[in-house]
């Protein structure tokens, strides 16, 4: 594989904010994070021309590529250096283009056949498509204990639990896994390691029991992906590679690190930014690699999308029967309800009720967006090479909102259960996401994502971050908060006027629990800044002190030699 | 104090052995000392506090964010710092409560070196917080 030289340079005027790149860095698939969290980016419908039918958008490809080079005209060169997209409808690609440049060093333009984009976790969708390859052939259960499957590998999950861990668990991100986020990312080459050895160097501790709540998980990921790699005793890339890739004429798709020289396709390089222009940046590698480290092209996911919504065929191939791409995209773990919830490898995205399933992906600097309709047989991909703010997600959003993928969120009506003060005050409080870090310097990125709940008017809630983002939400049911604009939910579990748990529609990689009093912002920033002042002013007044008291015996041992001279 | 000039220009080896010998026996006489290791660490605590405050956000600055995740050497020893301080609160809290027991110092420096003392603790417990203090 042909890669445009990039540039070694470190850019210290990145204009992505350091809080958003600390709360999405190591965060493959979570790439929402830095975002706020849960505002759709699609603008109103009257901006694009207003919401158009399924059959309107998607059948006329013409008019579905004129939308989209609207959509893209306003973020290549601002927002992104370089884009690529796949939109299929079934086992049609309708639309595969390329926007921008893939190399801003030696100005390449993107093309979707030929430009290649790491797209981060949303291979992960691969790796639950091999684990499902595997049940349907017998070789793997989904609710068999994983250790069962690792016979003498070195890797193997504790007993930490009475339950489990089962590769249901692995596909849900509910294995009660402790966060890293860090899926052991190097920036050497060399530094790649064997997925076994990463996995054991890497093991996190089990801090939840399994099935219970979910908590994004790169290890497990990687754990899925070594279990199929010794289920069919191979690699998992060579696995990937023969059992998926080829059955979809995937040809410039790998999950090598770095990218074979002999790879079809170009990589695109990842870009940070310089003032109002990019930089290509030095690429990193994924070492819990089924976990992130894909690199492919528009049209190579627009394969993969479109076996998936063709009953697991393509071509003459068939990746997956027909039961188990149902399987696959069916509900495995609810978390609420009212809220997004888990197939096996995929979220909900959006209404809960209107069965789309996605996935976002980010490296360092690449990030991209997969969403599938199976009601309608839309996928729609989406990869940029920056990390942007605004993220790959917001034009997905801006399509689905253009198409009746979804309906139309209207005006929440409020609960007429009395007492909606009373409730807001229960769950207000400052609450802290499931997956994030819980040890080590990456803890931080914990504190900076914290959502703060407060008491509105009118029975309303306000949410804030840290960022500055401010949201209201109305009570639909007790304890029940819809967004003003948009299809967010606030759902919360009370046990006893105490708030156990809390789920935000938008947000399916976690959920948020109350943060102790003294773990708040407040108490951090009060504390971090009272230190370090106090530290200042102390070496202040001793630097002044001995100045003063050299300063003295100074004056005091020339008195007498200025009174003998005189 | 007229002799004083003449004293310090006494070059033979005499004197320089003499000038040694103080030198050495001060060195020793410090170390030894616990109101002075004392003192010692909480100046220290402070300069290692904010130090790794401005260190963190210079390597953060200069080498990117990614060193958060690839470590280079310049961030290993950026987050060796955490240990260091926390190391120095516990001996400035210690030296602290001797300060009370034998009455180091004036009223005020034994005041000050439990502010600074309490300072560390607090510091170290954000420290702990934000996951610096673990590995």
């Amino acid at each position: 594989m042909r890669r445009p030289q990039s540039s070694t340079r470190n850019d210290s005027t990145d204009r992505t904010t350091r809080r958003s790149f600390l709360a999405g860095l190591g965060s493959l698939g979570l790439a929402g994070l830095g975002t706020s969290p849960g505002q759709a980016s699609a603008r109103s419908d009257a901006q694009r021309g207003g919401s158009q039918s399924v059959g309107g958008l998607f059948t006329d490809s013409e008019e579905l590529e004129a939308f989209v080079d609207d959509v893209m005209a306003d973020r290549i060169g601002t927002t992104t250096p370089g884009a690529t997209i796949a939109i299929v409808s079934g086992e049609t690609p309708i639309l595969t283009k390329g926007y921008g440049t893939a190399n801003t060093d030696v100005d390449a333009p993107v093309r979707a056949n030929e430009t290649v984009f790491r797209v981060g976790s949303v291979g992960k969708l691969v790796t639950y498509t091999a684990v499902m390859q595997g049940v349907e052939q017998g070789v793997l259960d989904l609710d068999t204990d994983v250790n069962s499957y690792l016979g003498d590998s070195t890797v193997s999950v504790p007993e930490t639990y009475d339950d489990p861990v089962t590769l249901r668990h692995l596909g849900t991100h509910t294995a009660g896994f402790e966060s890293l986020l860090d899926p052991d990312i190097v920036a050497d080459p060399a530094a790649v390691d064997s997925l076994e050895s990463v996995l054991v160097d890497q093991q996190p501790e089990r801090i939840r029991p399994p099935g219970e709540l979910v908590g994004y998980s790169n290890y497990g990921a990687g754990l899925a992906g070594h279990i199929v790699a010794r289920a069919h005793d191979t690699t998992f890339e060579d696995y990937v590679q023969s059992e998926i890739f080829e059955p979809l004429e995937m040809t410039h798709s790998t999950f090598a690190q770095p990218v074979p020289s002999d790879q079809p396709g170009t990589l695109a390089a990842p870009h940070i930014r310089d003032g109002e222009s990019f930089l290509p940046a030095d690429d990193v590698y994924i070492n819990m690699r089924a976990a992130g480290s894909l690199s492919a092209t528009a049209t190579d996911m627009a394969a993969f999308m479109q076996a998936h919504l063709s009953d697991g065929a393509f071509g003459d191939g068939q990746i997956l029967d027909a039961e188990t791409v149902g399987t696959m995209h069916s509900r495995h773990h609810v978390r609420h309800p009212a809220v997004t919830n888990w197939r096996y490898g995929f979220h909900e995205y959006g209404d809960p009720n209107a069965n789309l399933v996605g996935h976002s992906g980010a490296t360092v600097n690449f990030t991209s967006y997969l969403l599938l309709a199976p009601d309608h047989d839309i996928g729609i991909f989406v990869a940029y090479n920056s990390k942007p703010s605004e993220l790959p997600k917001a034009v997905v959003d801006e399509i689905v909102a253009a198409s009746d993928l979804q309906t139309v969120p209207t005006e929440p009506t409020p609960t007429a259960e009395p007492g909606s003060r009373e409730r807001a005050e229960t769950v207000a409080g400052e609450y802290s996401l499931s997956y994030l870090p819980q040890r080590g310097p990456l803890q931080a990125i914990d504190l900076l994502e914290h959502l703060t709940v407060e008491p509105a008017t009118d029975g309303r809630l306000r949410t804030t971050t840290l960022e500055g983002t401010a949201r209201q939400w109305i009570e639909t049911e007790p304890y029940m908060y819809e967004a003003i604009r948009g299809h967010d939910v606030l759902a919360f579990e009370v046990t006893d006027g105490e708030v156990d748990v809390l789920h935000m529609n938008s947000e399916p990689t976690g959920v948020y629990q109350p943060v102790p009093s003294h773990e708040r912002q407040a108490v951090t920033g009060g504390v971090l800044g009272t230190t370090v002042a106090g530290f200042g002013l102390s070496l202040a007044g001793w630097a002044g002190q001995s100045v003063w008291q050299r300063s003295k015996r100074h004056r005091d041992d020339d008195t007498p030699d200025m009174e003998v001279a005189e | 104090m007229t002799e004083q000039p003449h004293t310090q220009q006494q070059t033979g080896p005499s004197s320089e052995h003499d000038a040694h010998s103080r030198l050495g026996h001060g060195v020793k006489h410090r170390l030894t000392s616990l109101p002075w290791l004392t003192r010692a660490a909480g100046i220290v605590l402070s300069g290692v506090s904010l130090g790794f405050v401005v260190l963190f956000v210079f390597v953060l600055e200069t080498e990117g964010d990614l060193t958060l995740l690839t470590r280079p050497l310049s961030m290993q020893v950026t987050l060796s710092l955490p240990f260091l301080v926390a190391a120095l609160t516990l001996v400035t809290t210690a030296g602290s409560l001797l300060a009370w027991r034998y009455r180091y110092w004036s009223l005020a420096t034994r005041i000050h070196q439990t502010i600074l003392a309490l300072l560390g603790l607090a510091f170290s417990w954000q420290l702990w917080t934000l996951g610096f203090l673990t590995p």
